[in-house]
């Protein structure tokens, strides 16, 4: 299969898969107490009368298959529809929080990775001694700590210790400062702006060691494991019986072996990271999707709600789909 | 050698991060402004539409009530016990002997934001707008039928019933005039998220989930009033995060939310001050008198509840005492007061139980009570009433459930009891009689409260313009409410509002009528 086709194929299955994920959160959403009528009036405002008219106008007095129909045809159509609480379409409020979430998981990412995979290989390296140990402990602990308190942790020892670090929001509203895409930091870096830059870097410190650190946690462990597994491998002892060094062996063999599952289980904790995002985001007040989405479960926000899951599930997909194709980089095996 | 790249693009990149890092701390900062920035620390969130006339969330009643003047105000630093002023009203309103006509002056000499003049027509227009847009607060206006232009600078509402509550709903920002001319330029989309009025504050920037910032306008027609700072309204997703960084000092002011159990860190914080404010918002305890089978149908059993409920206690042990009791049943501070539930007081377990033996059980009842899992005070409170309960034979089973799942099953009155929270919406004692007094009010229809007695009263209460009368009719309505005992208030809830030293201006508020062009910061000292 030619890697054009496999890609089109991929694609093609992401529809039925949001599909079905679609029809379940509508499932649950409608089967739950409260709509958001009642959720955003609360417990006392709102005449029958007004009620009665809301949900009208947001179509929640037609039967539930009718509303199912229509807003699967309006999915297909590009339109997740309106958000009754935010009062403006899914569509408009899922591009504005979108670069927000993009940048944080995309930089959560770029520390995870590399500080997860290499801690893992160092500890591999090292297997049995006290430098592993102390990598394996610390993953250990980090990956059992939940992302929201060692946020809040995090916060609070910045505040202690007084450390000139921003512990919330995405920027300092400096004047002027540049809104361009949403990713501050490439807005400063397309305005030309250092000290913006800067300020946008600084406000990703903590929210970035708290998601990356959490994936990091984990791959380090899956890094550690693969990477001991193949040293244990024949074709290692073969490599090095024929002279190889201990640095080639171990780059040319072992490494590329290892990797492969290790890819695969990044693409998997795509989705870990956008689930800690929603968390990391409402601890340092960062303007993202996750964010969002709690705002929407709060007050039954049904299209809100459903708009994020289809905006998770394809941003899933999507890593999943480019780790899918970096298989045929690492492993010269795989062809499509 | 790929190594070395590698190293060597590491180093690169880490130069560049440590320049503009450097580049942040040590460039020389900028002179201090004239004009300041304050930034005001918030976890109401702000949607994109800011438009009066639609938006009804909380945050955005409070950024409305500095961007836009509404007909009357509640004067800052004074609570509703005084009068309601005039603010784009020039006089109070000539109501009609019907009482189906408000004649209003307006003032002269007003500009909207965008320098197009205040008059009689903005207002019709303002109000007339109110049934073609999707509007969650065009409810607080329900009673006006139409709206004259008598002339330039005066207006006629005319209602479809007598409401002397209507003068506390012009008091809301849906009630504030917006710019006929901005609406039509700038259309409605565009407007919504950049609304225009006559007030102290213009919008500037709306960055979503993270600020809003707003400018002074100069050309305010009440000078005294024309603010002193730029604010910006920082949107927090918790609260726990606003305190650290309130104590940090990365915004100048704590407005609300903060939790109460943070109170006492931050009391004792040097660099910190505080005022009260109001919020006319009390927590109660609501007994369902409609459950088929529940001894709360029997008021004997409901006035047992009441007599074992030690509101003092409550605020004492969960509230650190910061939270008084309340007493009255309309839960609306200041506008006629009468705290009619002190009829239960002191605390009195032999009562209590006496009571219980009457309604026919010796050996005490059972019953449940629901709350919301995120609720104020929860889950401390409820455990405290189920221990203040059990004193007097009341077994209580607890139930907790998650705030949207709370507030759906609450409407439906599927609740035996449950703890929960009452607020007005608009400043007049109708906001909450008609809710929860009436027997055609949604609170009142959820516990199957049915009293012609009561039901006769809101409808003279909200007939009648004369203070004397309506005084009396409200005292009544509590005193009928206090005997039925179905709404048992606990405390009263205020809300601290922490701001840093070099901030001045901070004036104690009721509500939602924030004052914030009082404002004013000072560069503190290096």
């Amino acid at each position: 299969m030619r890697l054009r086709t496999y890609i089109l194929m991929r694609l093609l299955l992401t529809i039925p898969m949001v599909l079905i994920l679609v029809t379940v959160v509508f499932i649950i959403m409608r089967v739950m107490p409260g709509d958001p009528v009642v959720a955003l009036l609360g417990s006392k405002a709102g005449s029958e009368e007004q009620i009665a008219l809301l949900r009208h106008q947001l179509g929640l007095d037609k039967p539930v298959y009718i509303q199912y129909l229509e807003y699967m045809g309006n999915l297909l159509r590009g339109d997740l529809g309106y958000s009754l609480v935010r009062q403006d379409s899914v569509v408009t409020e899922l591009a504005t929080y979108l670069p927000a979430t993009l940048e944080l998981t995309f930089c959560s990412a770029l520390l995870a990775i590399p500080l997860g995979v290499y801690s893992g290989i160092f500890a591999a390296r090292h297997a049995g001694g006290k430098l592993d140990a102390s990598i394996r402990i610390g993953a250990l602990v980090r990956w059992c700590i939940p992302v929201f308190w060692f946020g809040l942790a995090l916060q609070i020892l910045v505040v202690q210790t007084g450390a000139a670090l921003p512990i919330s929001g995405q920027s300092s509203q400096m004047e002027g400062a540049a809104h361009v895409t949403g990713m501050y930091v490439i807005d400063a870096i397309l305005a030309g702006d250092p000290r913006a830059l800067a300020d946008a870097l600084l406000h990703l410190v903590l929210p970035v060691i708290t998601l990356g650190t959490t994936m990091a946690a984990s791959l380090s462990k899956i890094a550690r494991t693969n990477v001991v597994d193949v040293l244990g491998e024949e074709y290692i002892k073969v490599a090095s019986l024929k002279g190889c060094s201990e640095d080639q062996v171990f780059q040319k063999h072992a490494l590329p072996n290892a990797l492969i599952p290790i890819l695969t289980y990044t693409g998997l904790q795509v989705a870990v990271l956008l689930q800690g995002a929603v968390l990391t985001e409402s601890v340092f007040s960062w303007p993202g999707v996750g964010r969002l989405l709690l705002f929407a479960v709060g007050y039954r926000d049904f299209n809100l709600i459903q708009g994020c899951v289809v905006l998770f599930a394809l941003l899933v997909s999507a890593a999943n789909l480019i780790v899918d194709i970096s298989y045929s980089i690492v492993d010269p095996r795989v062809r499509f | 050698m790929k190594k070395t790249y590698t190293i060597l693009a590491a180093v690169v990149i880490l130069v560049i991060l440590a320049i503009s890092v450097g580049f942040y701390y040590s460039a020389p900062k900028p002179s201090p402004r004239v004009v300041q920035t304050l930034v005001l620390g918030t976890t109401l969130d702000v949607t994109p539409n800011l438009d009066p006339g639609q938006n009804y969330l909380t945050g955005v009643l409070n950024l409305n009530n500095i961007v836009f003047d509404p007909l009357y105000e509640v004067p800052p630093g004074m609570f509703p016990k005084a009068y309601l002023a005039p603010r784009l009203a020039a006089g109070d309103p000539v109501v009609s002997a019907d009482g189906l006509h408000w004649t209003i002056p307006l003032r002269q000499g007003v500009k909207f934001q965008d320098g197009t003049a205040f008059n009689a027509t903005a207002v019709k227009y303002s109000f007339d707008r109110l049934s073609t847009v999707k509007s969650y607060g065009a409810w607080l206006l329900a009673s006006v039928n139409s709206v004259d232009v008598v002339d330039t600078y005066t207006v006629r509402l005319n209602l479809k019933f007598p409401n002397a509550a209507l003068k506390g709903s012009l008091t809301m920002p849906v009630a504030g005039p917006v710019s006929p001319s901005a609406v039509q330029r700038m259309g409605l989309d565009a407007f919504q998220k950049t609304p225009i009025g006559t007030g102290p504050y213009k919008y500037v920037e709306w960055v979503p989930g993270d600020h809003v910032t707003m400018a002074p306008y100069t050309g305010y027609w009440n000078q005294s009033r024309v603010p002193k700072v730029i604010l910006v309204y920082k949107i927090f997703a918790d609260s726990a995060t606003m305190k650290l960084a309130i104590q940090k000092g990365e915004i100048d002011s704590a407005w609300d939310n903060i939790r109460y159990s943070d109170y006492p860190s931050l009391l004792s914080d040097p660099n910190l001050k505080h005022v009260v404010v109001a919020e006319g918002y009390y927590q109660l305890l609501t007994l369902n008198m409609g459950i088929p089978g529940s001894p709360l149908r029997d008021v004997r059993v409901r006035q047992a509840v009441a007599y074992s409920i030690d509101q003092d206690e409550i605020s004492r042990k969960v509230y650190q005492g910061i939270y008084s009791a309340a007493n009255d049943s309309l839960f609306i501070e200041g506008q006629y007061p009468k705290p009619s539930l002190l009829m239960y007081k002191p605390t009195n377990v032999a009562k209590a139980k006496q009571l219980l033996t009457d309604a026919g059980y010796p050996n005490g009842v059972d019953v449940t009570i629901w709350f919301a899992g995120g609720a104020i005070g929860a889950p401390d409170v409820e455990a405290l009433i189920q221990e203040q309960l059990a004193r007097s034979g009341i077994r209580a089973k607890l139930q907790s459930q998650e705030t949207g799942t709370w507030y759906a099953r609450f409407r439906a009155g599927e609740f035996e009891s449950a703890v929960g929270t009452m607020s007005a919406d608009y400043l007049d004692a109708d906001s909450t009689a008609s809710f929860i007094a009436a027997s055609t009010g949604s609170y009142a229809k959820r516990v199957r409260l049915n009293d012609t007695m009561i039901d006769q009263l809101v409808i003279q209460g909200v007939a009648t313009t004369d203070p004397a009368q309506r005084t009396k009719i409200y005292g009544d309505i509590q005193d009928r409410l206090a005997a039925l005992c179905v709404y048992v208030p606990l405390i009263h809830v205020l809300d601290l509002w922490f701001y840093r030293n070099n901030i001045s201006g901070v004036q104690g508020y009721y509500f939602q009528y924030s004052p914030w062009w009082t404002l004013d910061k000072s560069v503190p000292a290096s």
